[in-house]
């Protein structure tokens, strides 16, 4: 893998996986061919292939490339060779520790959390708070040093964007009246 | 830039809001800096036109203009903020000739009657422009020939439903020539796409070739707005050519409707003061741009103008939805 | 010669006024920190810059922008190898070996191969702005649509030499960045693609979706490892290369560098597509292709070169013609304009001593950029040795704001953690993420040159193969689709689509 040689954490991709994954892709793909259809099929041009040609021509090659995800891991010989590999080292640095989804999971939604916040009540408190927790959530547990951290990344970012780059980050939609 | 502005801008309005007072009838507005929405990238003209007037309002205002770029959807992201902003000022608009089209393709949701319209700063005509080894020497020559050979002679714009697409469409409507229209994205690449002899026009705006006219290496045939471009007192406008057809894009500020008459008024003193401003009319012209000032109700009379006529020239091409 | 006494001249008018030179590395400086930034491309530095330029004298502000571009153009190399979140598009090209050494422990010798190469291709580039620029000139004009479009095959092609082990999985996200980059109004039609309804959507949100592609899925992934990771010692080494392996990149460079400057003059096409291309010739002339992607110097060389030389390359046509290529040259052209220059043939004609002042000032431009690079890549290093419960937070913060800034739209946001998410099961499936870069870089220009050369056809086909540039590029486009091609069905054997789980367990084993 040219992307995650030596930094994916699991190194092979379970069987299930490749079979949900090739569902998924044929199901984008034929949503994208349903949708594409109800394009107009002449939109004032009459040289040209119309909106829907390209995605569909996408869509359909999406369509038989996961019919040979899927086909290459059903085949018997296919799926023995992917347990082994499941079953290889998940870390080379560290086999004896597992990966942790549900710290992924948490941190996710967190961020989802954070950004929802972030759109209410403004840049400074969600990020600092957003810091903090994540900080904490990757196992820094000092109460001093994390929100120090926190509050002094947020300052930096929020007067870079602000002079440096001229973007002002939100102030939050329910302070949408206050001063500056 | 901004954050010195919003510094400065405090200080040169808590000196200056005592002597001045423009705002005196709007009780008190503006107490706080004013948000200037631009629906296009930073670095492009409108951006440069809406920055060049939020530096030079500064000194017709008690507070500073910042102004913040909402780009996407070929505006209507940024429109449609405008439109939806909260009526008290503080959110103005750049509003552009798109706001007039728009709506009409179905994917904006607003219209041109959301807005109010608080002053014109500029606007340019389209024009036709050929290469200087094009066969056409002049505009007649090219109407001739796209009358004699439908579809050959091709015009590039800056993307479909854009305003020279629709410039080249309404010339095409009311001459009965046909041309082939081709979209780019933007109007630099189709003037390249001139330049190297691909098509055999664009119906880009002077301003958009001044630098290869200069040059000699682009020739521009007529101008469609009402009277000849001052950067180019030769070329005939189309109407002396016997076509009843002037299309302009245009720049100018916008607040939503709801927009207090006595803010609205505000704004507009302080906008005809900042057009008159020397560095703004300065950049404008650095910019190869034209002022061309209109207060409210002018400028609101010209948006009517322009929504009904692209509506009608939409729904001719089938575009309107 | 003209040139070469026109351009001491310049040096010397350089160097009777230090401001510009001041400038111009303040400019550098900032370009580097706003391409280390995820989703703050040169692009948008040089637009954010403009309006602060207007009050200088033309040499200064000029230069002040140039320096950001080719700093904005170096910065998002050093994230890119560090880290593995390319700072800018042309970047994730450089992530796909420079991550790679990283992680065999010679961050530094990437890192220092990348600002050499930079450097040397910018060098190149601007040399061959000053002595070829009205023999190179013509190429951009010579580029229509039919053009246009072969370019944007052969980029696409490029998927199947980034796809790592597992074919199938490259194309899988290739395709489905090519499909994602049909959303929004159509090129042709002005229609409306798959948006849903959202304004926000009319146009392909191309930086939030990198940045979650790279940034945030990193971040995720950093956030499920376990912390012993953290302990792990990760040193910089030594930055400069030996002269014996600085040696075998010379070739590379230098090809890199052609085919940059070669792309750069082409109108569309800029540094993201520059790097990918370089990359790719790197690999079809390199004996053994195989380590390319699992940490080959040559493929950060190539990557780092073709993108800056893509910068002299950029502005040639913008200077000499008026015709800005891309983005970060048309504001350029608008700077030029602000300042009383009309770009074009007469430039060159009317204002000689300036032009030339300005190429010795962009020559200093990457002088600066090759020795603040290198004397800040240790410093840059350190961000190896921040403990990963600061590191990943911050990069989590550091997407959030990227994606806001680039249309200030919390809509982006959203985006961005949304394809964080999709791209952190991407990477644990193995499915690339450079095939989709690509695809959202070369897909929409596949699609309007192709439609928009339909057009200028008048409907008719012949243009694929009656002239001369577009046929020569898709011959090259079905070279390059064909070997991985006909590799992958050769080694078919035993091996089937799938096998690039177990090849990359042993990579990583084997570290």
């Amino acid at each position: 893998m040219s992307h995650s040689s030596g930094g994916t954490p699991g190194s092979g991709t379970p069987r299930s996986a490749d079979l949900f994954a090739g569902a998924v892709v044929a199901a984008v793909a034929v949503a994208a061919i349903v949708v594409s259809g109800g394009f107009p099929t002449m939109a004032g041009l009459d040289t040209d292939v119309g909106p829907a040609r390209f995605p569909i021509i996408y869509a359909g090659a999406l369509l038989v490339l996961s019919a040979i995800l899927v086909i290459g891991r059903l085949m018997p010989k296919r799926g023995a060779q992917a347990q082994s590999a499941q079953a290889a080292p998940a870390e080379p640095q560290a086999p004896a520790e597992a990966f942790r989804f549900h710290r992924v999971a948490i941190g996710v939604v967190a961020t989802a959390v954070y950004i929802y916040m972030l759109s209410l009540i403004g840049y400074l408190p969600t990020t600092v708070v957003f810091l903090i927790g994540m900080m904490r959530l990757m196992g820094m547990r000092s109460w001093v040093r994390a929100p120090i951290i926190a509050v002094a990344v947020t300052a930096f970012l929020y007067l870079v964007f602000l002079y440096a780059l001229q973007i002002p980050l939100p102030d939050g939609s329910l302070f949408e009246t206050g001063e500056f | 830039m901004k954050g010195y502005r919003f510094v400065t801008g405090a200080v040169v309005g808590a000196l200056t809001s005592a002597t001045m007072m423009v705002a005196a009838q709007a009780a008190g507005y503006p107490t706080k800096p004013i948000e200037l929405t631009v629906p296009y990238a930073a670095g492009g003209g409108t951006d440069l036109v809406a920055r060049a007037y939020a530096d030079a309002a500064k000194k017709h205002l008690p507070q500073s203009m910042g102004v913040v770029n909402k780009t996407g959807g070929a505006g209507a992201v940024g429109l449609t903020e405008i439109m939806a902003a909260r009526a008290d000022g503080y959110r103005i608009g750049m509003g552009t000739v798109e706001l007039t089209m728009l709506p009409h393709m179905g994917i904006a949701r607003f219209t041109a009657d959301d807005f109010t319209p608080i002053a014109r700063l500029n606007a340019e005509p389209s024009a036709i422009t050929v290469n200087v080894d094009s066969p056409f020497k002049t505009f007649e020559d090219f109407l001739a020939n796209a009358k004699a050979n439908p579809g050959k002679v091709r015009i590039g714009n800056s993307g479909t439903g854009a305003i020279w697409h629709l410039a080249a469409a309404a010339l095409q409507e009311k001459t009965g020539a046909s041309f082939s229209h081709i979209p780019y994205d933007g109007a630099n690449p189709a003037v390249t796409a001139l330049l190297g002899n691909h098509i055999e026009a664009v119906s880009v705006s002077p301003a958009e070739v001044v630098n290869h006219v200069a040059a000699g290496k682009l020739r521009i045939l007529a101008v469609m707005g009402d009277e000849r471009s001052a950067a180019f007192p030769e070329v005939p406008t189309v109407k002396e050519k016997g076509i009843d057809l002037s299309v302009y894009t245009w720049r100018g500020i916008v607040v939503p409707k709801k927009t207090p008459q006595a803010v609205v008024d505000t704004l507009r003193e302080a906008s005809k003061a900042t057009a008159n401003e020397p560095a703004f009319k300065e950049t404008l012209t650095k910019m190869n741009l034209t002022l061309a000032y209109a207060d409210g109700p002018e400028f609101g009379e010209m948006i009517k103008k322009d929504n009904a006529f692209f509506k009608d020239l939409m729904t001719k091409l089938g575009m309107a939805k | 010669m003209y040139e070469i006494d026109m351009l001491l001249q310049g040096f010397a008018n350089l160097a009777n006024e230090p401001l510009p030179l001041l400038l111009a590395l303040i400019g550098v400086t900032l370009g580097i920190i706003i391409g280390v930034l995820p989703g703050l491309t040169a692009t948008m530095g040089v637009a954010i810059l403009l309006p602060f330029t207007f009050g200088m004298d033309p040499v200064s502000a000029i230069l002040m922008l140039c320096g950001v571009f080719f700093g904005g153009i170096f910065g998002g190399s050093i994230t890119a190898i560090l880290l593995k979140i390319p700072g800018t598009p042309a970047a994730a090209a450089t992530a796909m070996d420079g991550y790679a050494l990283s992680q065999k422990g010679q961050a530094g010798l990437a890192l220092g191969t990348a600002t050499l190469s930079s450097c040397f291709g910018g060098f190149l580039s601007v040399f061959m702005l000053i002595f070829l620029a009205p023999l190179l000139a013509g190429i951009a004009l010579e580029f229509s649509a039919a053009e246009s479009f072969a370019l944007a095959v052969f980029g696409l092609s490029i998927i199947t030499s980034v796809s790592g082990d597992s074919l199938v999985k490259g194309l899988i996200a290739g395709f489905l960045g090519l499909l994602l980059s049909t959303v929004g109004l159509d090129p042709m039609a002005g229609f409306p693609r798959f948006t849903g309804g959202f304004n926000e959507l009319l146009n392909v949100p191309f930086i939030p979706v990198m940045i979650g592609l790279f940034a945030a899925s990193e971040a995720f992934k950093s956030l499920g490892q376990p912390e012993t990771r953290a302990e792990v010692k990760v040193y910089i080494g030594r930055i400069i290369p030996p002269w014996s392996v600085f040696k075998g990149l010379i070739f590379t460079i230098l090809r890199s560098s052609g085919l940059g400057i070669i792309v750069g003059i082409i109108p569309g096409a800029g540094a993201d597509i520059a790097s990918f291309v370089a990359y790719n010739e790197a690999k079809r002339f390199s004996k053994n292709p195989e380590n390319f992607g699992k940490g080959e110097l040559k493929g950060v060389a190539a990557a780092e070169s073709g993108a800056n030389a893509c910068t002299g390359g950029d502005l040639l046509p913008m200077m000499t013609l008026g015709i800005p290529g891309d983005a970060v040259t048309a504001v350029m052209l608008g700077a030029l304009t602000m300042q009383g220059l009309q770009p074009g043939p007469l430039l060159f004609k009317d204002h000689a001593g300036l032009v030339f002042t300005l190429f010795a000032g962009m020559l200093f431009c990457y002088a600066a950029l090759l020795i603040i690079g290198l004397s800040s890549l240790r410093l840059m290093g350190k961000v190896l040795e921040m403990p990963r419960a600061i590191l990943t937070p911050l990069i989590l913060a550091l997407c959030v704001v990227g994606a806001y800034a680039i249309n200030n739209s919390m809509f982006d946001v959203g985006i961005m953690l949304a394809v964080g998410v999709v791209g952190f099961f991407m990477q644990r499936w193995d499915y690339p993420a450079s095939p989709v870069v690509l695809a959202l870089i070369m897909g929409p220009m596949a699609e309007a040159s192709f439609r928009r050369a339909l057009s200028l056809s008048g409907g008719s086909l012949d243009f694929l193969y009656t002239r001369p540039i577009t046929l020569g590029l898709l011959t090259v486009a079905v070279i390059t689709l064909a070997l991985p091609l006909l590799r992958y069905f050769r080694g078919n054997g035993g091996n089937g689509p799938t096998a690039d789980g177990a090849t990359a367990g042993t990579v990583g084993s084997a570290k």
